[in-house]
């Protein structure tokens, strides 16, 4: 493809030559070819270059003649045979002159700064300044600020460099610092918009060259070369974000971005950054706890897993294989998902496991949905670098921050065209060619139209006609990118058939150009726990210790609730909370006698258990996890003083229990294991797994999509209950490690249902009030936000939020409300009212 | 005097050296040795002994710890001796003048070769070192005696 084609230039550094790319400007060239050239105000996420703090000036010659003035190395651009000098006098005099002016009124306190040993200016001090100062007159002083929940401002110690300013202004949109006055009396302000929860403002710590913007939560909590690094990867999506897990004494000590160009480009969300505060919560689980009808009692974790396993002896003992039933949330490693798979297969002779979320509307996945899913995705860097990008029921901003940001950035510059169609707007498509609304529930007719449209055979309603025409001209290539509307539908198997048929009706549209369709995954290992729990759909035999499973998880629920399964063993999942059907997932647990759950963190769930088990959180838990572009990073355990278990340590405790012995698996076996079992798998030295990981792709028959064009009804509000319900993923909501790490507690989470100010008018409410949603089958109450982003007629609500769970009304099946305005009630009261809606 | 023959003189001569020496050691110009636990030797201006924790003992933060937590000792330290953890002063609790301070100073005398790197690295001369060097305890175990603490450390008695 031409655009990918780069173009070269060959250019002499200080009499050696050197080769390097055209569009590139020379001071990444350089800095790639380890020239050390020191620079403050560029940075590799900023463009275009401001070249405001002219330390990487250097002296430009071209055909012989060298230039009358020094140039700055981070806006010029190469040409042929360009003689760029790097340690001529002038350069070397211009960099110190320039950096005693950057020292003016920088205080020295590096040894109280956080940012000392790892700031900019200190090391370009040491490498290029001068040694003593000559500045006697008074350093500005000012008192520190709190920026935001997350972060505080040294405003004495920001030295001008303007990075922060340009992060808002050309990547975040956010705009929380902007200069004011001019001259010498330029100083740094901030604006911070109190009421909204910040999505990436944590990056500004990474770009900030000095100390001047610094995390609250890692005030003091040690230097940098004090830490221990482990790499790991962003655990709260499926985007595989990488980052450094710092710990320090044994205690979480910070969260970094770890610069992966392929990935998230070093641009990780807030929940990712500062999530890592529930690890020294004392919330996090440490002791196994006893449920009984007297009350509960709090045992050691190997007492907890004798008595779970006693239990479940008893049970398979009475009941016989297939009596006992397993689920796994998405935030388990693949290769514990494997032990999990052998352990029904091997020990309980159960085929009734589940693994991950419902993405199926609780059923199995299809073929054709898998097929998709391994033969038509794209990796993160395609979708980033592609010609137009449309992005489908799916609030990227929300679902996948890093990689959302990445979009926008590069539809912000022009580089791809986004085309966005939701069913209520959203910030992620702020820089969107052109957005589509249509009513939540109708994207499988808008999926059908636009195909219909794109073949000229068929329906299309009038409103999709224009996203269709943009579609006939996507330039090089295009992604589609699909999320949580996809996987909330009462029939995802049914839209991601026609999203297939959507990709090749684009595609020939355009002369058989690449489409890629991407689906974005609810959790960090959802593809890993799709790969593991449908093992046979993926050619691997399942032999005597493994057993297919026996449908999805819809099957699992109802063979529980009609009593054929007497045990559930939960890891690490809040089904009862976030499982569509409230009342099925209710049923069960209560008519099964034994529930275990084993988790790192207390939820309704794990109330609901009679043996509640810890788990090591998702910083304690050591194994490889696959992404949503299918690449397998290792996660690694952060060095901490608390022991925490994995989930075969927790298996080898109850099947010892169970059979007097077993098998320890440790992880590193169940990785050679699995990539035994799988020989797709990326094989590497587990303990030195590669950083960036490596993509793969499952072994898979193609399935040719099913083309049907017929168009469904539109889903609108009836009579009785005007409203249609959307269920929305937001970045905050009510999963453990948000609410048990200290720092969110004064975030403004978005934990209120939202509609459109014209409704709120015709039903007579105000913002703050308590609104009671009923629908047929019960009712919710909470309080009621106005957002013009909200498409009228609808009412938007936090799909997990434990106070008013959503489940209590969304089931699969399309669901209507009708608003009430409620009786003023306490906080307390309202959850109450809410949880006893349906059941 | 010839090869093979007991001079006297020459084996007067060489006891005289021994009796000057033994003489010597009761107190004379040449007395190398002291009696110990009775009498204490006074230490070289130089000598780097047992660590103590300074204070301001003038200006406007006279009474405050010189220590500002900033854990370079920690990081000069050869031998890992030095465990900092810093916090935050307020102004109902202030320690040291600035607003980081030193929650946590421990140092293991056990790990600890007396290079003086910690006092070189040291940015408010808060850490110094004296002249002691009766450093024997009697406890490993927990409570490890031989970690020293910062409430150890801090306006510690000293010799000189």
């Amino acid at each position: 493809m031409a655009k990918h084609e780069i173009e070269w230039v060959n250019i002499e550094v200080d009499g050696v030559p050197l080769r390097v790319r055209k569009d590139r400007y020379l001071l990444w060239s350089l800095r790639e070819a380890y020239y050390d050239v020191p620079h403050f105000c560029a940075h590799k996420w900023l463009d275009p270059p401001f070249a405001g703090c002219r330390m990487c000036m250097v002296q430009i010659e071209t055909g012989g003649k060298m230039w009358p003035k020094l140039q700055t190395s981070c806006s010029t651009l190469p040409s042929e045979g360009m003689k760029v000098y790097l340690k001529t006098e002038p350069v070397v005099q211009a960099r110190k002159e320039e950096l005693e002016f950057h020292l003016l009124n920088h205080p020295l306190e590096c040894p109280v700064c956080d940012k000392g040993g790892e700031c900019m200016l200190q090391d370009q001090s040491m490498d290029h300044g001068v040694s003593a100062g000559r500045y006697i007159e008074e350093k500005r002083i000012r008192p520190d600020a709190i920026l935001n929940d997350y972060m505080r401002m040294n405003y004495k110690r920001c030295f001008h460099c303007k990075r922060c300013v340009h992060y808002g202004e050309n990547i975040d949109g956010a705009n929380l610092m902007k200069f004011v006055k001019r001259g010498a009396e330029t100083r740094i302000e901030s604006y911070p918009e109190p009421g909204e929860a910040p999505r990436f403002s944590g990056n500004l710590i990474d770009i900030c060259p000095v100390g001047a913007i610094t995390a609250r939560s890692y005030r003091f909590m040690g230097r940098p070369w004090e830490q221990e690094l482990r790499h790991s990867v962003g655990s709260f999506d499926s985007v595989g974000a990488n980052i450094w897990l710092c710990s320090r004494l044994g205690e979480m000590a910070r969260v970094i971005p770890h610069d992966n160009d392929q990935v998230e480009f070093g641009l990780i969300d807030d929940v990712t950054r500062f999530a890592y505060e529930c690890v020294n919560d004392p919330r996090l689980l440490s002791r196994a706890t006893l449920r009984s009808q007297g009350g509960s009692e709090q045992v050691s974790q190997g007492r907890g897993e004798s008595e779970a396993g006693r239990r479940l002896a008893a049970v398979l003992g009475e009941h016989g294989p297939d009596s006992i039933g397993v689920l796994a949330g998405s935030g388990l490693n693949s290769e514990e998902y494997l032990a999990l798979a052998k352990w029904c297969g091997s020990v309980l002779g159960s085929g009734y496991y589940h693994f991950g979320e419902s993405l199926f509307a609780g059923a199995a996945p299809s073929a054709a949905a898998l097929s998709s899913f391994v033969h038509e995705h794209p990796g993160i860097d395609e979708i980033v670098n592609a010609s137009t990008v449309l992005s489908l029921g799916c609030d990227l901003f929300e679902e996948a921050p890093a990689l959302g940001l990445r979009v926008d950035i590069a539809a912000r510059r022009k580089k791809l065209k986004l085309l966005s169609a939701r069913s209520h707007r959203s910030d992620a498509d702020r820089f969107a060619t052109l957005f589509v609304n249509y009513g939540y529930h109708n994207l499988l007719r808008l999926v059908r139209g636009l195909s219909n449209a794109l073949s000229g055979a068929g329906e299309c309603p009038e409103e999709f006609k224009p996203l269709a025409e943009q579609l006939r001209s996507i330039g090089d290539d295009c992604a589609v990118v699909y999320g949580q509307e996809v996987w909330q539908n009462a029939a995802p198997a049914e839209l991601i058939e026609a999203l297939s048929a959507l990709r090749s009706a684009i595609a020939a549209a355009n002369g058989g150009k690449p489409v890629w369709l991407s689906p974005v995954f609810p959790g960090v290992n959802s593809a890993g726990a799709l790969l593991l729990g449908n093992l046979s759909a993926f050619g691997v035999s399942a032999g005597s210790e493994l057993k297919p499973a026996a449908g999805g998880l819809k099957t699992l629920l109802e063979a529980a609730a009609s009593g054929k399964l007497r045990a559930l063993v939960i890891f690490d999942y809040d089904i009862l909370s976030t499982y569509p059907d409230r009342a099925l997932v209710r049923k069960a647990l209560d008519s099964v006698g034994l529930v275990v759950y084993c988790g790192p963190f207390e939820n309704p769930t794990s109330e609901a258990a009679h043996i509640q088990l810890p788990l090591g959180s998702f910083a304690q838990r050591e194994g490889t996890v696959v992404s949503m572009e299918w690449r397998v990073q290792k996660r690694e355990a952060a060095v901490l003083e608390i022991a925490a278990a994995d989930v075969a340590e927790v298996l080898n405790g109850l099947t010892t229990a169970m059979q007097g012995a077993a098998v320890a698996d440790t992880m590193q076996g169940l990785y050679l294991e699995l990539c035994e079992r799988l020989p797709q798998y990326p094989r590497e030295a587990f303990v030195d797994f590669p950083y960036e990981g490596r993509r793969m792709k499952p072994q898979l028959a193609e399935a040719a999509p099913a083309q049907r064009s017929e168009l469904p009804a539109e889903f609108k509000g009836s009579a009785d209950f005007p409203l249609v319900l959307v269920p929305k993923r937001f970045l905050y909501n009510d999963r453990a490690e948000i609410r048990c790490s200290p720092v969110f507690d004064q975030v403004a989470k978005p934990f209120h249902a939202f509609m459109n100010p014209q409704d709120m008018k015709v039903y007579n409410l105000a913002a703050g009030d308590q609104v009671e949603l009923q629908d047929d089958k019960g009712s919710s109450t909470l309080p009621i936000q106005s957002a013009s982003w909200v498409r009228p007629g609808s009412v938007v609500i936090n799909d997990y939020c434990i106070a008013a769970p959503v489940n209590v009304l969304a089931g699969f099946d399309p669901v209507r409300v009708r608003p009430r305005k409620a009786q003023p009630a306490k906080a307390g009261e309202a959850a109450l009212a809410s949880s006893g809606g349906a059941e | 005097m010839h090869r093979g023959s007991l001079s006297p003189t020459a084996i007067l001569g060489g006891l005289k050296i021994t009796f000057a020496q033994f003489m010597g050691s009761f107190g004379g110009r040449n007395t190398v040795t002291v009696q110990y636990p009775l009498r204490k030797k006074r230490m070289q201006e130089r000598f780097r002994g047992l660590h103590r924790l300074e204070r301001h003992t003038e200006g406007p933060y006279k009474g405050l710890e010189k220590c500002i937590g900033c854990a370079l000792c920690a990081a000069a330290c050869p031998a890992e001796v030095i465990t900092v953890v810093a916090a935050e002063n307020t102004d109902d609790e202030r320690y040291s003048p600035g607003e980081r301070y030193a929650k946590v100073y421990d140092m293991d005398m056990l790990r600890c070769i007396f290079c003086g790197m910690c006092t070189e690295a040291c940015p408010t001369e808060a850490i110094v070192m004296k002249h002691d060097y009766e450093l024997a305890d009697d406890s490993r175990r927990l409570p490890n005696k031989f970690i020293y603490h910062k409430e150890d450390l801090l306006d510690r008695p000293f010799h000189w």
